[in-house]
């Protein structure tokens, strides 16, 4: 499969969630929470053999941003990566000044 | 000819149990004070993650340095906060498990609200949703850990040589 295919299985994955606001790289300042932000950062562990690439793995960052407390949204988020890529809850942060819940994942895609 | 053969058998058991005397001697030495000299070792390898950390805090853009149109990059304040509270713990030895933590303490004076430090840690590395996100920890890792695991090898070796 090309880069920009494994990439794109992610952002359909995440698309297919039901009224979920989701967008690449970074969102419209009027967009309120919740939110998913997501964006391929660069490559995983990829397998190499004979000076070839023989698989190519993209990594990246799934981000939902929410104001609800136990937002259902984040299994949601995590049903619809599964079986797409390989991921990790990385983080989940509280911000103080925006009151804001983000939930962080990261994202490998072969 | 029978005694010929108890001979050799004779002298073949002196030759190995000085062997093993020796080897007996040698890992004493080694094991003696071990604790001390793997400590020196994981120290090396601490050394180089904490330089490599040192690094990519003192060079994280900092809202002042770059003005953006969405998130802001981290303030000089926070920056200031991590640069000061960046800290090794020692290292502790627990059934020859040795270890040794990098990282961020207590609470940031510059920033009004004092927000603790390794809470800022995390957000610059992960972004928020008003902060752009400077991976700085993962890089340091990614850089690091190889270096710290050559430093390790090298210091580990010169003290085996040291003891022989």
């Amino acid at each position: 499969m090309s880069l920009q295919n494994k990439v794109k299985t992610i952002y359909e994955a995440l698309l297919a969630i039901p009224n979920a606001k989701v967008y690449h790289y970074e969102k419209p300042a009027a967009v309120k929470a919740p939110y998913i932000i997501w964006a391929e950062q660069g490559e995983g562990d990829s397998f190499h053999a004979g000076n070839h690439k023989e698989e190519q793995n993209i990594s990246g960052v799934v981000d939902l941003y929410t104001l609800e407390e136990f937002d259902p949204l984040a299994d949601e988020v995590q049903t619809a990566l599964d079986g797409v890529c390989s991921w990790r809850l990385d983080s989940v942060l509280y911000e103080d000044e925006t009151k804001l819940i983000h939930y962080s994942w990261d994202f490998e895609v072969i | 000819m029978i005694y010929g053969v108890r001979n050799i058998k004779a002298q073949g058991v002196y030759l190995s149990s000085s062997g093993i005397d020796e080897l007996i001697k040698e890992l004493e030495r080694y094991t003696e004070g071990a604790e001390e000299y793997m400590k020196y070792v994981v120290y090396d390898g601490m050394e180089v993650v904490a330089d490599a950390m040192r690094a990519e805090v003192e060079g994280l853009k900092t809202s002042k340095q770059y003005k953006t149109k969405g998130k802001r990059y981290c303030t000089e304040n926070e920056r200031k906060g991590l640069v000061e509270s960046f800290g090794v713990t020692p290292i502790s030895a627990r059934n020859y498990i040795f270890d040794a933590n990098a990282g961020f303490d207590g609470y940031n004076e510059y920033v009004r609200s004092e927000p603790a430090n390794p809470m800022i840690a995390n957000f610059i590395n992960r972004g928020t949703s008003y902060m752009r996100a400077q991976p700085f920890i993962n890089r340091t890792k990614r850089v690091a850990e190889t270096k710290a695991v050559e430093a390790m090898q090298k210091s580990l070796d010169d003290v085996i040589k040291s003891l022989q």
